[in-house]
């Protein structure tokens, strides 16, 4: 499995100002089953990158490939298609909807996929069992502590068994019971093919990846 | 999923976000409601005021044309089935020549005239079914019966003739039979002969009083026209046409300047509370919606909070013409202008569903 390349940046610039890049010629594979943590001083483009290859940002030169094939220069209703069907994203502060209860913010990407509802919430509750934050499931936001809030936002990156999983600062601010579950759950979704790929300035998940990526 | 599926999923979506969000939902509303409200409550009085007028004008008969003919001139009940193959009329009745009668209980009591009348629509007058003996009953007015002393429409009468008449019931006068009051008639069937001295034809609209009155004379069929004399309201009709284009020039001059002010405000509040939400924008572009989606979210869910509030406004502003006695415009305007106030939402809300949609997830995703 770990010889399918799932996704690849190739050659990639990109500088939120033309002419002074963040990123420069950059080149990287990942691979199916593969946990990869990108590394580095803050400020060097880590985040940056990792919204590249989601394809939220348009590289100036370069292309990110899926399968193979460049999405990255593709219309925005593909892009956000993609985003939408083969991404499961971890945000840095979760970015969870304040308003919404928790189940809804699960289940919130079935309406981007055009997916029926129902079998999505019955997986959201088997994720939320996974995940420890069942009983949360009516609850907003604002009553759930941060190590929750970053586990609902995982149960909501795999609720789709997204191919390529992309976290930004998982465990930034988790205790480590919460941290284990979190990169528990990433090698969980690696094993069934998803590439992986981790910012992180934790030490001890970036112990526990395959493989390390500094900028 | 069907086309028809995912925008349930929309709607069910906007619907509860909306919910969702109490305080942006309830200003959305109020705003809505306050254009609507605003422009009924100025408009929709002026509206009303021309209604008015033109009611008035139009009880007085700009849209009826009356034949009297002389005993000899030869016009008979006929002459309602030739009408009835003319297009542009509302009404069409015929009454003969008067005859008085009296109460027959009192002899040397008032007398007043009694008419024959033919109409198809006799229902107009408060008649929904027409007697077994034609020539035995009759209807009168509530002025007619009060002259004739049955103010309860109870009694008979008779004419100088002897011959007696059970009366049935009371008519309802409209305005355009005002002028033969006070009104008795002896309803007849169409088939029932009979000579007719006064002929009264109602056209659908003011505009079409000349047309029809050609029309209405090359049917009568008399022996002698010159017996004949047609009067119409064609000068109160071009009255009324001019009246009724300089209060809609007007009402609607201020239709259009009431709703450009209040839809700027709407759409001004509207993109404020847009920019509030841009984080929850950013979060759904970075996780798959399309632009297109957030604009159908967006457009939608403004559109549900403009119709209740829509709808809010225009129930509050006919409440509120109707408690300052001020003439309700009519449900057709209020119906309109509910629909353009909801249509006028969604569109002050397309700006900012654009400005959404194109917001850059990063910048309201990446934490400082």
């Amino acid at each position: 499995m770990v010889d399918t390349i799932r996704l690849a940046a190739r050659d990639i610039t990109f500088g939120y100002v033309p002419t002074a890049p963040i990123l420069s010629d950059w080149s990287a594979d990942f691979h199916a089953g593969e946990v990869v943590a990108i590394t580095g001083p803050s400020g060097r483009g880590k985040s940056t990158l990792l919204y590249v290859l989601g394809l939220m940002l348009k590289p100036t030169a370069g292309q990110v490939q899926i399968d193979g094939t460049d999405a990255a220069h593709r219309r925005d209703a593909d892009r956000a298609g993609l985003r939408a069907h083969q991404y499961g994203f971890v945000f840095q502060d979760a970015a969870l909807d304040a308003t919404r209860t928790v189940l809804d913010n699960i289940i919130e990407t079935t309406l981007y996929r055009g997916t029926p509802r129902k079998p999505a919430i019955r997986r959201a509750h088997e994720l939320m069992d996974q995940f420890g934050v069942a009983l949360r499931a009516g609850a907003k936001p604002g009553q759930v502590s941060g190590g929750q809030a970053q586990r609902i936002a995982l149960c909501r990156a795999l609720l789709n068994d997204p191919q390529i999983l992309l976290a930004d600062e998982p465990t930034g601010n988790l205790d480590p019971a919460s941290s284990d579950l979190v990169v528990d759950a990433v090698h969980a979704q690696a094993h069934r093919g998803a590439a992986v790929i981790v910012v992180t300035h934790d030490p001890a998940l970036v112990a526990r990846c395959d493989r390390r990526l500094e900028l | 999923m069907s086309a028809l599926r995912r925008w349930a999923a929309v709607v069910r979506e906007a619907l509860a976000t909306a919910w969702a969000q109490p305080v942006a939902s309830v200003v959305t509303i109020v705003m809505v409601a306050g254009m609507c409200a605003t422009v009924l409550l100025t408009t929709g009085r002026t509206v009303g005021a021309e209604q008015a007028v033109l009611g008035s004008i139009d009880s007085e008969g700009t849209r009826s044309i009356i034949i009297r003919a002389d005993t000899d001139a030869g016009l008979d009940a006929t002459v309602l089935d030739r009408l009835a193959h003319i297009d542009g009329i509302q009404w069409a009745g015929a009454f003969g020549i008067a005859q008085d009668v009296t109460n027959l209980q009192f002899a040397g009591a008032t007398k007043v005239p009694m008419r024959l009348a033919w109409s198809s629509q006799l229902n107009h007058l408060g008649i929904t079914t027409l007697p077994p003996v034609s020539n035995a009953s009759i209807w009168a007015s509530p002025t007619a019966l009060a002259g004739l002393g049955m103010p309860d429409a109870v009694g008979a009468v008779v004419d100088d003739s002897g011959v007696d008449f059970a009366v049935t019931g009371s008519l309802t006068v409209p305005d355009f039979l005002a002028f033969l009051e006070p009104l008795v008639i002896a309803p007849q069937t169409e088939n029932t002969p009979g000579t007719v001295a006064v002929l009264i034809v109602i056209a659908d609209r003011p505009d079409l009083v000349a047309p029809v009155s050609d029309a209405v004379r090359s049917v009568l069929a008399v022996t002698d026209p010159a017996k004949v004399t047609l009067t119409t309201s064609e000068n109160l009709a071009a009255l009324r046409g001019l009246v009724e284009g300089q209060l809609d020039s007007f009402g609607r001059s201020l239709v259009v300047v009431v709703f450009a002010l209040t839809a700027v405000l709407v759409a001004a509040i509207l993109y404020g509370l847009v920019m509030l939400r841009r984080k929850d924008f950013g979060r759904r572009r970075a996780l798959g919606a399309s632009q297109a989606l957030i604009i159908s979210l967006l457009l939608t869910q403004t559109g549900a909070l403009a119709l209740v509030g829509a709808t809010i406004g225009s129930i509050a502003a006919s409440i509120g013409l109707t408690a300052s006695g001020d003439p309700l415009p009519g449900w057709d305007f209020v119906g309109a202008v509910a629909l353009l106030s909801t249509t006028i939402g969604v569109i002050a809300a397309l700006v900012p569903a654009l400005a959404a949609a194109r917001r850059d997830p990063l910048k309201e995703l990446r934490v400082p």
